[in-house]
């Protein structure tokens, strides 16, 4: 089997608060093979965008820190890796889309030259060149009148238009590790589809692989060909989106496809996971989830699971598989 | 569809100088300013013989009433020197000075607070412990000591009012810093395998570039101020007509009923300074007009 592109090898991010050290990403494995969609799904504060940060290197430090774990890049450890050389990767190696267009803009640049700037980072273009680079990308990602609109700047574009621009820019050096944190989040329902097309044909026609990170399950099963579930800084069920809608293994997963509302089935009501997410600075001893879990027993109280393969690429970090929750 | 070309392609600074077109006392006051801009180049050279009425000595005709005469429409000084035609060519003084000091403390500041707003820790510590010292003199007494000292010519009590002058907008540039380098589009920049070099010249400092403007424009105004100040006392550029040093003149001459040097002085400061002020008043409306509304409303309260 090829090499995968990325492979995340128990990585250990937190981050050192006044109230204590905050374990944001405890222990997350996954990998990500060329030209595949992961989709990253949990609730806010899970650790879903911290681990995305992580994998870019983009975490202030302090107060953010590495305590352990890879993560191999083609083969490569970023955490390894000086900050020049990391410059080198982000934008055209990996780069991230994010969720809000509206900020993630610079306000007083015009388009055309927000885009141009990882052109003129990271290749040996003429101006000329990039001009007219900009302007093919811009018409790539469906921007009517593409010339006039590269002299634009972020005010003048809708929401939807700046979230394309966002777009343009993160594919500009063809990267082969797209990460997307929530791309649709801050968007119109109208246009979220529309996004996460251009999305994926984006992706396809670049070859590269996607981390979709995101809350809307929705979305994972539209875009992602393989889906993990974070709570609590871990991973607690990764499989085939497939696989994970038909046979949800772990409480929690379950639970989160109860709460989404399935259409032409009125009068059924939406289920709510009861309780809250755990305090990451001093989390349960046993499994983080257990305090919410209607089927917990007394050893998912004191007895952390572990990751088991409950069939072929299936795995669930949960009692129930491993042995009973007694 | 793009059906306006005025409006799309129009960069918020642009667009600030749209709005501030449309500001009729901002402009009136920017033409004053104008205009003193344009006597200030003129008093370099003997436009009109502005040059020898306002320095050659006359003791023949010393005091002349001010109204009184055409040849001195307000009268002449102790020397005999023309009033009017000093207080004209004290603007050369005032405005190159203000100028001069503004652009060496422009460079200073920035980098600076940029420094010391962007990388913080230890760069942060060291310039807000230089900032800290030069707050902590008097910035009259470090100019007065440093032009006693160096000299009173135009380069050093510029770069006096320089040094002591930088630690404000430096202050501003770096709470600035402080809030952009958390902003997603330095993220976004950074994403892109942007430096810190980059982000910082490119990418925040263009995003502050309305508060830099407002400030170098504020900060000509106080540095007039300043020099009138260091003219009464005597400290100001050797042999050259300045308000400040009118004033000072008049002080002993008021009592003799000759207060034409003071009139003449004040008239020109004042109108210079308030012109200044409300352009800059004006122009940080028309820059940021976020700032503008929110104080209307305040206002209406």
């Amino acid at each position: 089997m090829k090499q995968p592109l990325l492979e995340v090898k128990n990585l250990q991010t937190s981050f050192r608060t006044e109230e204590g050290l905050v374990r944001a990403v405890d222990g997350v494995s996954f990998s990500l093979r060329q030209g595949e969609v992961l989709g990253l799904a949990g609730e806010s504060g899970c650790g879903k965008s911290v681990t995305a940060y992580s994998i870019s290197r983009l975490l202030p430090m302090p107060p953010g820190q590495f305590d352990g774990g890879e993560i191999l890049y083609k083969g490569r450890d970023i955490l390894g890796l000086k900050e020049e050389e990391m410059r080198r990767i982000r934008g055209r190696e990996i780069a991230v889309v994010f969720q809000e267009p509206m900020s993630a803009l610079n306000p007083v640049a015009s388009v055309s030259a927000q885009i141009e700037e990882a052109l003129a980072i990271h290749t040996s273009l003429g101006k000329a060149e990039r001009k007219e680079r900009v302007v093919h990308l811009l018409a790539r990602v469906g921007i009517p009148d593409p010339a006039q609109r590269a002299l634009c700047y972020p005010h003048e574009l809708s929401g939807g238009m700046r979230q394309r621009v966002m777009i343009a820019m993160a594919v500009s050096c063809d990267p082969s590790l797209l990460i997307a944190d929530e791309p649709t989040t801050a968007l119109d329902v109208t246009i979220q589809a529309q996004i996460l097309k251009l999305i994926q044909d984006m992706k396809n026609e670049t070859g590269s692989a996607m981390l979709l990170i995101t809350h809307d399950l929705a979305v994972i099963a539209e875009t992602a060909d393989r889906a993990a579930i974070m709570y609590a800084g871990k991973l607690v069920e990764t499989a085939a989106v497939k696989n994970l809608f038909a046979e949800p293994a772990h409480p929690y997963t379950r639970g989160l496809l109860n709460s989404i509302p399935v259409l032409g089935s009125p009068g059924r009501k939406l289920k709510s996971i009861p309780g809250r997410v755990p305090n990451l600075i001093d989390l349960p001893g046993g499994c983080a989830f257990a305090n919410r879990c209607e089927l917990a027993g007394s050893r998912c109280r004191n007895e952390m699971p572990r990751m088991v393969n409950k069939d072929e690429g299936h795995q669930v970090r949960c009692h129930l598989h491993d042995g009973g929750v007694k | 569809m793009v059906a306006d070309n005025k409006t799309v392609g129009a960069s918020p600074f642009q667009l600030s100088m749209r709005r501030l077109r449309r500001d009729k006392l901002g402009m009136a006051s920017f033409v004053i300013v104008l205009l003193f801009t344009l006597t200030a180049v003129i008093g370099n050279f003997n436009v009109f013989g502005l040059h020898d009425a306002a320095n050659s000595y006359n003791l023949e005709n010393r005091y002349v009433k001010a109204l009184s005469s055409w040849s001195h429409p307000l009268g002449t000084d102790n020397f005999g020197r023309d009033v009017l035609a000093r207080a004209v060519m004290s603007t050369r003084i005032s405005l190159f000075l203000g100028a001069a000091a503004g652009l060496f403390m422009l460079p200073i500041a920035i980098l600076a607070g940029a420094l010391s707003g962007y990388y913080g820790r230890w760069a942060d510590s060291i310039i807000l412990y230089v900032m800290s010292v030069i707050v902590a003199i008097p910035g009259l007494l470090i100019i007065m000591s440093l032009v006693q000292v160096l000299g009173r010519t135009f380069f050093i009590i510029a770069l006096a009012f320089a040094i002591t002058g930088w630690v404000g907008l430096a202050r501003v540039v770096r709470g600035s810093f402080i809030q952009s380098r958390e902003y997603e589009y330095v993220l976004a920049a950074r994403c892109l395998g942007a430096g810190s070099f980059r982000i910082i010249f490119r990418h925040i400092l263009p995003n502050l570039s309305h508060f830099i403007i407002v400030r170098f424009v504020l900060n000509f105004a106080a540095i007039i101020k300043s020099e009138v100040l260091l003219a009464f006392l005597g400290l100001s550029v050797l042999g050259v007509p300045s308000w400040g040093n009118m004033i000072d003149e008049s002080k002993q001459e008021l009592t003799a009923g000759h207060w034409q040097n003071l009139i003449a002085a004040s008239l020109f400061m004042f109108t210079f300074l308030a012109a200044l002020n409300i352009f800059g008043d004006s122009l940080r409306d028309a820059l940021d007009p976020k700032l503008k509304n929110s104080s209307r409303k305040a206002g209406h309260k």
